[in-house]
């Protein structure tokens, strides 16, 4: 029976609705099934990035918890798509896979985090998977505290935040961070004071520059 | 807010969450800022860190008036945990004020299922009115409060619905008002209250415009 279900889902010429109900429905229908998932992976990655089906092909595998792991290479291939909604989405199936699988995605995961464009709410989904993944994940977190862009450090920090006491080696970074806005205008005057002597006009300091473009 | 500020309250809560113990020096030292954000933040990093109750007196503190919107959201934040501290609060009578309607507004925010304290402070001379925009706060969340409310006020006949001065809404005119709240109440339908009460209500609501 599982493999006329696998079946429909290749099959291009079956109804669309039929085949994202069924993509819904997969692990409930197909509990514990390697064929599910790998019928799933082979969808995904047959299907572009930027396709809304790659939502529900993700759904589908993260319904299948750590069994996903074959997968994994489409999902992190997701967390590039242009369409946010893929993205988090991707991210939290990514999440389902547990740690060990998921801690290959770190740095595409963080990749959200410091993106801009990226909006609070698939910020916070990611932050979620973060937390998930746990200690791994710290490290390469806080390396972007050094971010040159202020946006980039507050998003960091919210991260930080949600996963909580495992970041507990990140408390000085945190605490340096305290005092941002005191280190850069301190730079600034110093800046100011040097040019002042030397009789140059001051520029734009780097850091302000930077918080204005975002 | 400045970016900088932003920046400085995103660090203190993260540090609050990551390790609560290294960020209690600098939680005492942003609740004497002279900036109000940074002590609201340091109010919340102490709810983040474990001592809510600590947290609930520092944000009270900080409340500058009846309708603190900053701190009513940062209370929301902290949710139901702070319910009983809200109730306390709302029943002082040495509490000031600003502590009490402020808790009456978070707290009727919540979706509690008790709301003797605030239906209490309705007969209240000087917070009735107060009291009474707290229920609309709640209203918004909480359409079924209200009809309860509502029920209990007018099954009693309650003495602020009596004096029509007391009743206003903020965007709608006395008397839409009245019709508003006779449709969200299912007064127009057959229910268990009182008919007599119910129509002395509306009529002194009715005559007596704003």
């Amino acid at each position: 029976m599982h493999d006329s279900l696998f079946a429909i889902l290749k099959r291009p010429e079956e109804s669309a609705t039929l085949k994202q109900e069924l993509t819904y429905q997969l692990h409930k229908l197909t509990p514990n099934s390697a064929a599910a998932v790998q019928t799933l992976t082979d969808l995904l990655t047959s299907t572009d990035v930027n396709d809304a089906s790659y939502v529900d092909l993700a759904r589908a595998v993260g319904g299948f918890g750590t069994m996903g792991t074959p997968a994994l290479r489409a999902l992190v291939a997701g967390l590039q798509s242009s369409e946010e909604y893929v993205r988090a989405t991707c991210a939290e199936a990514i999440g389902e896979l547990g740690a060990p699988a998921a801690t290959t995605a770190i740095p595409s995961l963080i990749g959200i985090i410091v993106d801009s464009e990226v909006t609070v709410s698939t910020k916070s989904e990611v932050a979620l998977v973060l937390k998930k993944i746990g200690q791994n994940a710290v490290e390469p977190l806080a390396e972007k505290l050094a971010s040159a862009n202020p946006l980039v450090r507050e998003h960091v920090l919210h991260t930080l935040a949600v996963i909580g006491p495992v970041a507990s080696s990140t408390s000085n970074q945190c605490v340096a961070r305290l005092d941002d806005s005191r280190r850069i205008l301190l730079c600034d005057a110093r800046q100011q004071q040097r040019l002042e002597r030397s009789g140059q006009r001051a520029p734009t300091p780097p850091a302000r520059s930077a918080k204005r473009q975002v | 807010m400045t970016e900088d500020k932003q920046l400085r309250i995103a660090a203190l809560l993260a540090l609050a969450q990551v390790q609560a113990a290294a960020a209690a020096p600098h939680m005492a030292e942003f609740a004497v800022d002279d900036q109000r954000e940074l002590r609201i933040a340091a109010g919340f990093a102490k709810h983040l860190a474990g001592s809510t109750t600590e947290a609930f007196q520092a944000l009270i503190e900080v409340a500058e008036n009846q309708n603190d919107e900053v701190i009513e959201d940062t209370m929301l934040d902290m949710a139901k945990v702070i319910m009983p501290l809200l109730l306390r609060t709302i029943r002082d009578q040495q509490a000031t004020d600003e502590a009490r309607v402020t808790c009456a507004r978070v707290y009727a925010q919540l979706h509690p299922s008790d709301w003797s304290a605030i239906l209490e402070g309705l007969a209240d001379e000087r917070l009735g009115q107060d009291f009474y925009e707290a229920i609309l706060a709640g209203w918004e969340f909480d359409e079924n409060f209200f009809r309860k409310s509502w029920w209990l006020c007018a099954a009693t006949a309650h003495p602020l619905l009596l004096k029509p001065t007391c009743c206003k809404s903020p965007t709608t005119s006395h008397q839409n008002w009245v019709l508003e709240v006779t449709e969200m109440s299912g007064l127009d339908r057959s229910q268990s209250c009182d008919t007599f009460v119910r129509l002395l209500i509306l009529r002194r609501l009715l005559i007596q415009p704003r």
